[in-house]
């Protein structure tokens, strides 16, 4: 797979590049914080455990899943800026709710990119899944698009499925 | 006197969070309601302070366009200004929205800034 291109077969529309480019924006729109990409290997990104991740599913002709993995120390740490509070002010519900709003506006984005290719989605209502060292795949393996993003101590996996 | 208010309705608590500070800036209080249905509760009790309505599009239960029909065709709170804050970017959402009445529009992801000047400018309109 390409590091600019998904893999993409079903037609999506949606480049990595464009992917990439949104999801720094949002970062930095919602919190301040420039996010830079890493290039790692497929095996190094497998190895890659989160204990936090949001989830939104775009669903319609095509649907897709995309998710957001991190440590809760990242999560806590890009709420924190979000929100303008100390981490230790933060609860379990700011970081759900906060890491899934993240998915939510990324979802968000990536609809609006498609509608513009004539292709409309519905956006569900994010979630988040959390449990130390998981990792997040699916069954038939449609992985369109995996990039780390780091800024310091940050860093955030995301991931693109077509379902 | 008591401040005047806006009334934040939005399933995300941390978006809520987020209106608030800026809301804060601006000398009003935040009312908060997690959805449509929640939000006509907080109407009912708080019409007469508040000034403007910020509003999700997609919510559980009660959608931003459902809560929007419903407080337009009610005389007690058809002129209350409503201001769309939502991931919803797609042209037809927004001339749906502004054909439904909403006086402003506000694509998350937002600045603070960008916030409140979209909340002025829909307060200075009134």
């Amino acid at each position: 797979m390409s590091d600019d291109v998904m893999n993409n077969p079903g037609n999506l529309a949606l480049s990595g590049f464009f992917f990439s480019n949104a999801f720094k924006d949002i970062i930095r729109t919602m919190t301040g914080l420039e996010l830079m990409e890493e290039k790692m290997s497929m095996e190094d990104m497998k190895a890659f455990k989160a204990q936090i991740s949001g989830v939104i599913i775009l669903s319609g002709e095509k649907s897709i899943m995309i998710s957001l993995s991190m440590s809760f120390i990242a999560a806590t740490t890009l709420i924190s800026f979000m929100i303008g509070a100390q981490c230790s002010e933060l609860s379990d519900e700011d970081l759900n709710d906060g890491v899934s709003e993240i998915a939510n506006v990324v979802g968000g984005k990536i609809k609006t990119k498609m509608s513009l290719s004539g292709i409309h989605l519905n956006i569900l209502t994010p979630f988040t899944i959390k449990g130390n060292d998981h990792y997040i795949t699916q069954r038939d393996k449609v992985l369109l698009f995996i990039k780390k993003f780091h800024n310091n101590d940050i860093e955030i996996l995301a991931k693109v499925f077509a379902l | 006197m008591d401040k005047k208010k806006i009334l934040c309705v939005d399933d995300s608590t941390i978006i809520r969070k987020i209106m608030r500070a800026s809301i804060e800036i601006l000398n009003y209080s935040l009312l908060e309601a997690s959805g449509g249905t929640e939000a006509l509760d907080v109407l009912a009790k708080e019409r007469e302070s508040i000034v403007l309505i910020l509003l999700d599009l997609n919510m559980p239960g009660m959608s931003g366009f459902e809560f929007l029909k419903t407080i337009k065709k009610d005389n007690l709170y058809k002129d209350i200004p409503v201001m769309m804050v939502t991931t919803e970017g797609e042209k037809e959402n927004i001339v749906k929205a502004v054909q439904a009445g909403v006086a402003n529009y506000l694509l998350k992801p937002f600045t603070s800034e960008e916030l409140t000047k979209k909340i002025i400018q829909c307060i200075s309109r009134r």
